[in-house]
């Protein structure tokens, strides 16, 4: 399974103790036996600390080392089952810098133009929604097939911001199937899973499959009351719907 | 951090006034409200310097939002827009020194920057506000400017003083390629370096002779008295230190 993510994932022991890892994480990381090993010394405490909870499953930024540099900001997203955790890392740098570069010309406007520029502030709200927005990346896995995880709290805001460039890119590519993977995803609000059955819609109008992945019985829950309007398809899996869907379409 | 050995009732609120508006600001950071920011620096200012201002509301909120991070109660895109937010705060209370500005050619200079590929500079930023304040002429690049640049624009302007911070543990060699480059100046400016990683660590084997490792605005503090006694000495045309002004 893990050969197959697109993203870096470790399977490890509770005392980070690295078990398997996926073909991208061989990439990215050095090979080291500890996953403690690729964490900044700095941010270790960190690390450490973000296990020590009750949780299923958890959220956090991490500093890490890779091959290619002595210092990466990364998203973590672990999944604890005992001593047994799974841990993805979503590279977070060039999407900061995108917004580091657009905060710095805009603090330059504020420092040249003064107080004048409180009604600046429309503007980093606008930059929020950008955070919000990687929080579910589009990414095409092959012409026909594309992943669409979603990271995090299943909020209003964040719907419309992944909408937006998730339509962009869905209307350009014209996949046949889109598979929303909800694994990652912890609470649901109720305003959020509107949004979401209006991007589905949309998605369906455009002549394209939705398939949700990864949801937990709450997120079921969740959804029921749409159930009916939507032509949905669901697949317990990730695992399950790649090799259905991937799998197949390159035989 | 103030400590009262008198703990009666009076002191207990002063403190708690203290600090609600030290997480006040750090809340204002946090929310991206420059308007609120501004307003507790500017109450503060009625009975804070600048110094104090820096030193006992402005970094430590900046700290505080590091230690956030480290508990996972915010992420770097908060980060970014705390930063933002503190930038202004720090060109507002720069603001009436920009005005009374000096001509290129006053002395003292001191150049300010960070070392390549280092962008945390609001340390370096107040630093340098400090020295306008102080009547120095100041130029201050901010940050990530390449040796090559810094090197040339030292030739040129001869600084009586160059600042540089660092944040990042991984840049020291760069660092230490800067200072070498410095000690073959003819000039021979004086330099001091700064940043969060001064305490942490003993660097006292990778600066030549003329650089000052600076701890934080308490050890700013002293360098400076110290250099205020070491130019009135020089313009009294003695070289000792006992002079009486
Ligand atoms: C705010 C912040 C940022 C802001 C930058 C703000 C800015 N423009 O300055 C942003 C979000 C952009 C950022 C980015 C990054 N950051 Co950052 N950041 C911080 C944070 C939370 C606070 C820094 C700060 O503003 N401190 C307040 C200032 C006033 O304090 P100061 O710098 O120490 O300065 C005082 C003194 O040192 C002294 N001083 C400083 N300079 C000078 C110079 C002279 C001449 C003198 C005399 C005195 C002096 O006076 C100052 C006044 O009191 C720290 C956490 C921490 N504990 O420091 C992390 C931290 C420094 N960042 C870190 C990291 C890893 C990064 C990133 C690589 C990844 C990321 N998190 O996105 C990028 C790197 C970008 C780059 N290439 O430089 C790590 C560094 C770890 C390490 N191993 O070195 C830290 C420690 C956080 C952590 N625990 O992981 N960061």
């Amino acid at each position: 399974m893990e050969h197959q993510l697109p993203l870096p994932l470790f399977n490890i022991t509770d005392d980070f103790h690295i078990i398997s890892r996926s073909m991208q994480a061989e990439e990215i990381f050095p090979l080291t036996e500890n996953l403690l090993e690729i964490v900044d010394q700095d941010n270790v405490d960190k690390m450490k600390n973000c296990f020590i909870t009750s949780n299923k499953k958890i959220e956090f930024e991490i500093n890490l080392i890779t091959n290619d540099s002595p210092l990466e900001l990364f998203r973590a997203f672990a999944t604890i089952n005992g001593t047994k955790i799974s841990c993805v890392f979503v590279p977070m740098g060039d999407q900061y810098d995108a917004v580091q570069k657009q905060l710095g010309e805009l603090q330059d406007r504020l420092n040249d133009t003064n107080f004048e520029l409180f009604q600046k502030k429309e503007k980093y709200a606008r930059i929020v929604d950008q955070f919000n927005e990687l929080s579910g990346p589009y990414i095409q896995l092959s012409e026909d097939l594309a992943l669409l995880p979603v990271f995090g709290d299943l909020t209003e805001r964040k719907i419309l911001a992944i909408k937006d460039s998730a339509f962009k890119r869905v209307y350009r590519n014209q996949p046949e199937r889109v598979l929303i993977d909800f694994t990652a995803v912890g609470n649901i609000e109720r305003e959020g899973v509107r949004e979401l059955k209006d991007m589905i819609l949309v998605m369906e109008q455009m002549g394209i499959y939705v398939v949700m992945i990864g949801l937990s019985p709450q997120h079921a829950q969740a959804l029921k009351p749409y159930r009916n309007e939507l032509h949905l398809d669901f697949v317990h899996s990730a695992k399950v719907a790649i090799q259905k869907w991937l799998i197949e379409e390159l035989r | 951090m103030i400590i009262y050995k008198n703990e009666d009732s009076f002191y207990k609120r002063v403190m708690l006034l203290m600090d609600t508006t030290n997480r006040a600001f750090v809340e204002a950071l946090l929310a991206g409200d420059h308007a609120r920011s501004l307003q507790i620096v500017t109450i503060r200012q009625g009975n804070c310097s600048r110094f104090e201002i820096y030193n006992e509301l402005i970094t430590p909120a900046m700290y505080d939002i590091g230690v956030m991070w480290q508990k996972n109660e915010i992420t770097v895109a908060d980060e970014h827009l705390a930063t933002a937010v503190c930038d202004f705060v720090l060109t507002q209370t720069e603001f009436e020194l920009l005005q009374q500005s000096a001509s290129p050619y006053a002395t003292p200079k001191a150049m300010f920057f960070t070392v390549e590929d280092e962008h945390h500079y609001l340390g370096l930023k107040m630093v340098s506000i400090l020295f306008r304040e102080k009547h120095w002429n100041v130029k201050y690049y901010q940050s990530n400017l390449p040796i090559d640049h810094v090197l040339k624009e030292v030739e040129r302007w001869k600084p009586n003083v160059i600042g540089l911070s660092f944040s990042l543990a991984y840049r020291i060699d760069e660092l230490t390629d800067y200072l070498k480059a410095f000690s073959k100046l003819e000039d021979k400016p004086e330099v001091l370096v700064g940043g969060r990683l001064i305490k942490n660590y003993d660097f006292s084997s990778i600066g030549p002779p003329q650089t000052t490792f600076i701890q934080d605005l308490d050890e700013l503090q002293i360098w400076f008295n110290k250099d205020k006694q070491t130019r009135r000495d020089e313009f009294d045309g003695t070289s000792t230190t006992s002079s009486v002004v």
